[in-house]
């Protein structure tokens, strides 16, 4: 395990380098009560598409706002091409589970926000709003509420307004969680397709095995909490990959050795579960 | 819909036409409960002079200053508690104890510091509106989806993007419906005022009917001071329902 942890932060000419993350939180006014992560290291390079893996409640969440930079680590530093971050910043936009879209914007001002933060002039911001609403396939629908808007729209819009602000990096959030399995699937390729175009370096959180090797270059396994990586895995697939690749032998089997290593980090994270139970009622 | 307005108006004509009976059959002093026809008539006349439009006009001028000045303070003294801890922990004691104080309490210091006419109608409508605005405005500001400041975070917003498109059009729901209690909490602050720190106004002016014994002037004044507020008030509902038209929406959908 120790092994594995070392060779991920050994990667040389990353784009994002997180370097001994540890995070704790206090609870029942005792500090550091609870350890979410322990001494995580890995580096993505420049312009992969990466996925972390972990079993749910394992701390990727707390992971993915750490690298936002909207969560300052207990220890430990994340630096992108070498800077050392410090706070949010449209560098690197967030693609939330639950959208994060501005209820009282439409979608065309949803997508706008980041360009204005930007302080572009309108007719820029018009022209690249409209350009990225047409990539995600959600020309028509621009002055349309958030709340007029199915799941997978909403999350398209979501991923337009990230992409628009040409961040260094994007990360994802179990992006693709809240919507139902069609929904999940097409936009799984619609992802691809956008990586494709812009080249971007993804980091995506995800529980779902087939979501991460479909989609990444390289999955990471993260342990139950307090969470570390135990397995660094390749995904050496060609692309572009289709919706066949799923029932291709290789994938498969990736598929089940990925879920070999996770189910035991499941299962230790039900006992850990089951463990704090007893002891509130105690 | 068309049913329920049919039952109001029966209920609302019955109340009347009894009204009018009790005082044609003489079982009550008319000099003291006229019959509805001639509060209706004193009203009509009283329009036609042009003598209660002046109060009106005194009394509604009174409001929007009064509101005005309370809806800047309540929404500027709501955000800053919503959003900084220092002026929260400064300020909500201040206010905690003032609070309990009805602003009708405020008369006879008002009357004392601002004598008689629109100043102290003024102060006590300002500081009967300025509570429902500035603790709606609190909630509001409490209620932003933390999700939405993440968002707004990492797509670059600095502070004032972050206050005037996240923060204030967020808690908007919440801001205009203090505002709404807020005008309805200024009308009865400056009908009172008017009753007791005031020579003009429609509350002076069924104070001043009354000493004459003109109850159907007082009747006729009362009328116009709730037609006026139910006014007011829709024109508050019509403003929220523009402002959230994206909740609207969302209802609707």
């Amino acid at each position: 395990m120790t092994t594995a942890t070392q060779t991920v932060a050994a990667r040389a000419a990353a784009k994002i380098e997180a370097t001994d993350l540890q995070m704790a939180f206090s609870a029942n006014g005792q500090q550091h009560a609870v350890r979410v992560l322990e001494g995580v290291s890995f580096s993505v390079p420049t312009g992969s598409f990466t996925a972390m893996l972990g079993p749910s409640g394992c701390g990727k969440t707390t992971l993915i706002r750490i690298i936002a930079g909207l969560l300052t680590p207990t220890h430990g530093e994340v630096r992108v091409d070498g800077q050392l971050i410090t706070g949010p910043s449209s560098e690197r936009t967030v693609i939330f589970q639950d959208y994060g879209l501005f209820e009282w914007m439409t979608v065309f001002e949803n997508v706008e926000f980041g360009l204005k933060a930007k302080a572009l002039p309108k007719s820029q911001r018009r022209q690249a709003v409209l350009e990225y609403l047409d990539m995600v396939h959600l020309r028509g629908a621009e002055d349309k509420y958030p709340n007029e808007l199915s799941g997978g729209m909403k999350q398209r819009a979501a991923i337009a307004r990230a992409l628009v602000v040409d961040p260094a990096c994007i990360l994802m959030d179990e992006p693709f969680a809240a919507l139902d399995s069609q929904t999940r699937l097409l936009l799984q390729e619609e992802i691809l397709e956008v990586w494709d175009r812009t080249q971007k370096t993804i980091l995506l959180i995800t529980h779902n095995v087939e979501e991460a090797v479909f989609l990444s270059n390289r999955v990471l396994v993260m342990s139950s909490q307090p969470a570390r990586i135990i397995l660094d895995m390749p995904v050496d697939l060609a692309r572009p990959r289709r919706p066949d690749l799923r029932s291709n032998a290789v994938f498969r089997d990736l598929v089940d050795r990925l879920w070999q290593t996770l189910r035991v980090q499941v299962g230790a994270a039900k006992s850990g579960l089951a463990e704090a139970v007893k002891r509130e009622k105690k | 819909m068309k049913r329920i307005y049919w039952k109001g108006l029966v209920s609302v004509f019955g109340v009347l036409l009894f009204w009018e009976l009790l005082c044609r059959l003489g079982l009550v002093q008319s000099t003291l409960l006229p019959p509805p026809t001639v509060v209706f008539d004193t009203l009509v006349q009283l329009i036609l002079s042009g003598e209660i439009l002046k109060d009106a006009g005194t009394s509604l001028q009174r409001v929007f200053v009064g509101f005005c000045i309370a809806a800047v303070a309540g929404i500027v003294c709501g955000v800053l508690t919503g959003v900084s801890r220092r002026f929260k922990e400064y300020a909500t004691p201040l206010l905690e104890i003032l609070r309990p104080i009805p602003p009708v309490a405020f008369i006879p210091i008002a009357v004392l510091w601002f004598g008689i006419g629109d100043k102290p109608a003024y102060f006590l409508v300002s500081l009967g509106a300025f509570f429902p605005i500035f603790t709606n405005t609190l909630a509001g500001i409490l209620s932003v989806n933390p999700l939405h400041r993440d968002a707004a975070l990492c797509l670059g917003a600095n502070r004032r993007m972050m206050l005037l498109n996240v923060m204030l059009p967020a808690s908007m729901p919440y801001l205009i419906a203090g505002l709404k209690t807020g005008l309805g909490t200024a009308w009865f602050c400056v009908i009172v005022a008017e009753l007791v720190g005031a020579q003009s106004g429609l509350g002076y002016m069924i104070q001043l009917n009354r000493l004459t014994l003109q109850s159907e002037k007082v009747l006729a004044g009362m009328i116009a001071i709730g037609a006026l507020g139910f006014a007011m008030n829709r024109a508050m509902v019509f403003v929220q329902r523009r402002a959230v038209r994206w909740q609207v929406k969302s209802l609707e959908a």
